[in-house]
């Protein structure tokens, strides 16, 4: 392939990138409507793995919470189960 | 609701208690079917299928195969298990809004006290899946003619679980249901597996393949045999970034490219390395001297542009000959000596477009198994040891996934052209997320397989930060696909890179990493 061949198929991969993505958007903006925006999504700012790692999906073991949960594990069972069940 | 259905269960080796569950749940259902057929039924059986409440309920209880209402749809399910009150409403809507076939979701009893019943959600229709385990649980639901071209009632209700839904779904794509059909307090959290009907549906379908049994979980592989080796043409974007591998210091793709040229035992590659202008020249000599090493057949090209990885690939596919591309970050090493073969051998599969390994850090923790969108894009057990099963198994299957990482990724050509390639809009996140989307919009698959594994030294040679515009592309495209992943479950709990139901506690999270976790990681 010579360098205007290349130009060429370039060209033409971002002819067929812009065609696809013009269709979604499209569709997108038919759902949504066209001037929305994903503020309500939680994007991470960072792929770092160190930023990554600080989630925690387990917050029930965290230290700040050990003070309420030995209060919870002490009630009386029908009020704990309630508890739960309203949690859930 | 217009479909009338008939329950179909296997009662051979039944007892009068898992009538009973089966048979209450019946009764108690808001939709009842038309009939309940009980195949292998004993006397003692007749103790609940005779009581009155039974014969009062409309329901014509049958030991063998009777004339079924035309346009009816059968349900076949374990006996024991109880249907949930609307269940029967739930798939009979499905069949009047034109499906085939339906699987949903199920309810199990915990193995502790006291801990609430668990959910098992399942993901959309998973060819890939299916034929590693029946991940489509104990009931399944289709018209009555596709049960009959599948083998009749009475022979999928005597075969396996597992084959039945093989044969079901061969001859139409099941819909999923969102929604709990079923409880059962005895079926074990991890599907079932039939090897005899996997290897049985591949002759049928015609795939060459071997079917490898897992020696610690229920699941097998499908090996498929890649019949002659085409041209691969790798292409690695870099510049010469010198980076800390194992403690040492490396230039990565060196690292990268003598890794491929020590384990790779895939011998047709063809190499192409796209260098960056401000590549140092002599880490680009040493780089090249890699490249060497690994393939008799090596492209070196250089991008005089500012950064973009996108770009970068595109340019790097424009120079290839092969009929597959394989992408390769530069920060990456291969484990498995057969990787690309084994991601070859997905590609055999005229459906799928593209497929990826399991993606391991440098400690061997998992880095990504396969994209799940949730609703933004996560890498799925990222940061959990790939000791786990994960749950239902699926970190042990090859399934198919919203998106794979593009640092080691094999891609049919074909399919790469049809969709544009890399989008350059996304010159450092998300391209990958948004070519495998586009993969998808045009009708093809990508599947991801534990069974091809490669170290990921991740975002070592650009910024990890996510740019405000890349987002935003990414929302304008594909927001419908990250509000709705078909690989995903409503239900899930959202913004968690693991497969968990949406409760709060520690059971779910030990269920999400599945049975086999070492304890210490729970």
């Amino acid at each position: 392939m010579d360098s205007s061949d290349i130009e060429e198929y370039l060209a033409e991969l971002a002819r067929r990138d812009e065609e696809i993505g013009r269709r979604a958007e499209a569709r997108v903006a038919g759902i949504y409507g066209a001037g929305d925006s994903l503020e309500g999504y939680r994007f991470e700012n960072s792929f770092a793995r160190d930023d990554q790692a600080t989630h925690r999906v387990d917050w029930v073991h965290q230290d700040r919470w050990r003070t309420a949960r030995f209060v919870y594990r002490h009630m009386p069972r029908p009020l704990r189960y309630g508890l739960k069940r309203m949690i859930r | 609701m217009t479909t009338s259905l008939v329950v179909v269960s296997n009662v051979s080796e039944a007892s009068v208690g898992d009538i009973r569950r089966t048979a209450a749940s019946l009764l108690t259902s808001s939709v009842k079917p038309s009939h309940w057929l009980l195949f292998g039924s004993k006397l003692e059986h007749e103790r609940i299928t005779r009581m009155r409440t039974m014969r009062r309920s409309g329901i014509v209880v049958a030991r063998e195969t009777v004339p079924l209402p035309t346009g009816s749809a059968i349900v076949f399910m374990r006996i024991g298990n109880a249907l949930l009150v609307d269940a029967l409403a739930e798939v009979g809507s499905a069949f009047d809004h034109g499906a085939a076939v339906v699987y949903g979701d199920s309810l199990h009893r915990p193995d502790r006290r006291f801990e609430h019943d668990i959910e098992v959600r399942r993901p959309g229709w998973s060819p890939e899946r299916l034929r590693s385990h029946n991940y489509t649980g104990t009931l399944i639901a289709a018209r009555h003619d596709i049960v009959e071209q599948a083998g009749g009632t009475k022979e999928l209700a005597l075969s396996h679980e597992h084959d039945r839904s093989l044969r079901l779904c061969e001859l139409s794509p099941p819909r999923r249901l969102a929604a709990l059909l079923y409880r059962s307090d005895s079926e074990p959290l991890l599907p079932s597996l039939s090897p005899p009907a996997v290897e049985e549906h591949c002759r049928r379908g015609n795939i060459d393949a071997e079917c490898l049994v897992d020696a610690d979980t229920p699941t097998l592989r499908v090996r498929r045999r890649v019949a002659d080796t085409p041209l691969v043409s790798v292409v690695i974007p870099t510049r010469g970034t010198i980076g800390r591998v194992r403690g040492r210091e490396v230039v990565l793709a060196t690292h990268c490219l003598a890794a491929l040229a020590r384990t790779n035992t895939y011998s047709n590659l063809e190499v192409i390395v796209v260098f960056d202008h401000d590549t140092p020249p002599t880490v680009r000599g040493e780089i090249e001297s890699a490249a060497r090493a690994a393939s008799d057949m090596t492209t070196f090209v250089d991008f005089d542009r500012p950064f973009n990885f996108a770009e970068k690939v595109n340019l790097g596919a424009a120079h290839a000959r092969g009929e597959h591309l394989l992408l390769v970050n530069d920060d990456t090493e291969i484990i498995s000596p057969d990787a690309i073969a084994t991601l070859l051998g997905l590609l055999q599969d005229p459906g799928v477009a593209m497929a990826g390994p399991l993606l391991l850090y440098e400690d061997g923790l998992i880095q990504s198994a396969g994209h799940l969108l949730n609703p933004v894009p996560y890498d799925l057990y990222r940061h959990r040891s790939p000791d786990h099963v994960g749950a239902q198994g699926m970190l042990r299957v090859q399934r198919e996934v919203s998106g794979v990482i593009a640092a080691f990724a094999l891609i049919r050509r074909s399919a790469f052209d049809s969709v544009g390639g890399l989008c350059t809009r996304f010159p450092s996140n998300y391209n990958d997320v948004d070519f495998s989307l586009k993969l998808q919009e045009l009708g093809h698959r990508v599947v991801w397989t534990p069974h091809a594994r490669v170290f990921h030294f991740e975002s070592r040679t650009r910024s990890p930060l996510l740019q405000p515009f890349e987002v935003e592309t990414i929302g304008r495209r594909w927001r419908d696909r990250l509000d709705d992943d078909p690989y995903s479950n409503p239900h899930l709990e959202r913004y968690v890179s693991i497969w968990k139901q949406n409760v709060v506690g520690q059971e779910s999270v030990l269920v999400a990493l599945g049975p086999t976790a070492p304890i210490a990681s729970k």
